[in-house]
């Protein structure tokens, strides 16, 4: 058995174990949310044919109030709306005569360290145990980076498909076509899987460094 | 490894692999787990006791990791006795860690309740990947020493 690659596995494991206490027990957990949303409002705020999702943190109140047993630590809101259900809302306060009406958006909660820190954590511990130069860890770290960015906006899409569908009557937004829901709730079940998305990471992490590693394998 | 994820979430693959094998697990983790004094009961996929149950459900039933193992072997161009070696003892290696993780899990959840999401969700994922990956490397490395001094 190669004692470097049992080396290598440990160390691996000892980062990856360190910086996720790292991030759960320090201000950095704060930020992971407030990513996670950043990222969601960049590039999942709109859904094709009139769906709009925008993504907030939970306050601290929010997490201590009345419906703390709702939301688990890392957990931010996926809030749903659509232009189809503003108009409706709009035409029927026209029609009963009123000048303003309100529109209640539907939210759900989706975990940002499930769907992203651990997913950052894994690849940062990857890239840091390569035998490869500071150089390549940086340029291969800031491309697999936005390649999970890439990931966890494509989950979203995913998420987000799902549940315009099943709410359609309220929303009319999102898929129509039944084969087209049976298609995206399936990868929806299959993107959310974890073990997929690690797989995922680990794919990104051969392809960018793997080349180098596979050169020099005495290195391992 | 496309076609098992494609296969993965139908009901069929479901119903005809993962249950059973989860129904494996927690009837193997529930007798060990008895074996060493725990009142532990299975229920189809579960194991629990008078105040929890745990579920071994998709993740925790090691299937991703047995398919990853399956597939490189497979893949890999090496003779048939090395690949049917490397099947054998790689699952058998991987169904060991599952069942440790299954009864590691348990036992955070009667003594350290506290820590059984961070070892449920952070560690043990990583973790039982990281064996695969790692028994997949041992096998190579293995199946190529093998070939060269034959």
């Amino acid at each position: 058995m190669n004692k470097q690659l049992l080396l290598k596995s440990s160390y691996f494991l000892i980062l990856y174990v360190s910086l996720s206490l790292l991030i759960q027990q320090t201000p950095l957990k704060k930020a992971l949310p407030v990513f996670y949303c950043a990222i969601g409002n960049t590039f999942n705020s709109t859904f094709y044919n009139g769906g709009e999702i925008s993504f907030r943190n939970i306050t601290d109140e929010e997490r201590i109030g009345k419906r703390k047993a709702e939301y688990e630590k890392y957990d931010v809101l996926m809030i749903f709306m659509s232009q189809q259900q503003k108009e409706k809302a709009r035409e029927k306060a026209r029609i009963a005569g009123r000048k303003t009406t309100e529109i209640t958006p539907m939210q759900f909660t989706i975990n940002s360290w499930n769907n992203l820190g651990i997913f950052i954590v894994y690849f940062t511990s990857l890239i840091i145990v390569s035998s490869v130069n500071l150089k390549k860890k940086t340029i291969s770290f800031s491309f697999g980076l936005v390649l999970i960015i890439l990931f966890i906006s494509i989950k979203n899409w995913f998420s987000q498909s799902v549940k315009f569908a099943e709410n359609y009557p309220r929303f009319q937004a999102g898929i129509e076509s039944e084969t087209g829901l049976k298609i995206a709730h399936q990868i929806y079940l299959l993107v959310n899987f974890m073990g997929f998305g690690l797989l995922i990471v680990s794919t990104i992490w051969v392809l960018l460094i793997g080349n180098s590693l596979i050169k020099k394998p005495e290195s391992l | 490894m496309l076609l098992f994820y494609l296969t993965w979430p139908t009901d069929l693959f479901q119903d005809y692999i993962v249950k059973p094998v989860s129904v494996f697990f927690a009837f193997t983790s529930t007798m060990l787990l008895n074996f060493l004094s725990y009142p532990a009961k299975q229920i189809v996929s579960s194991i629990g006791q008078d105040n929890f149950t745990i579920s071994i459900q998709n993740g925790c039933d090691g299937i991703e990791g047995l398919a990853l193992l399956l597939v490189a072997i497979l893949i890999y161009p090496t003779s048939i006795k090395d690949k049917i070696t490397g099947i054998l003892l790689g699952s058998m290696a991987l169904v060991l860690v599952n069942i440790l993780r299954i009864l590691n899990l348990y036992l955070f959840k009667i003594h350290f309740p506290h820590l059984f999401e961070f070892f449920h969700v952070t560690f043990w994922q990583v973790l039982f990947i990281s064996i695969t990956v790692l028994t997949l490397f041992i096998w190579v490395k293995w199946t190529n020493k093998r070939n060269t001094t034959s």
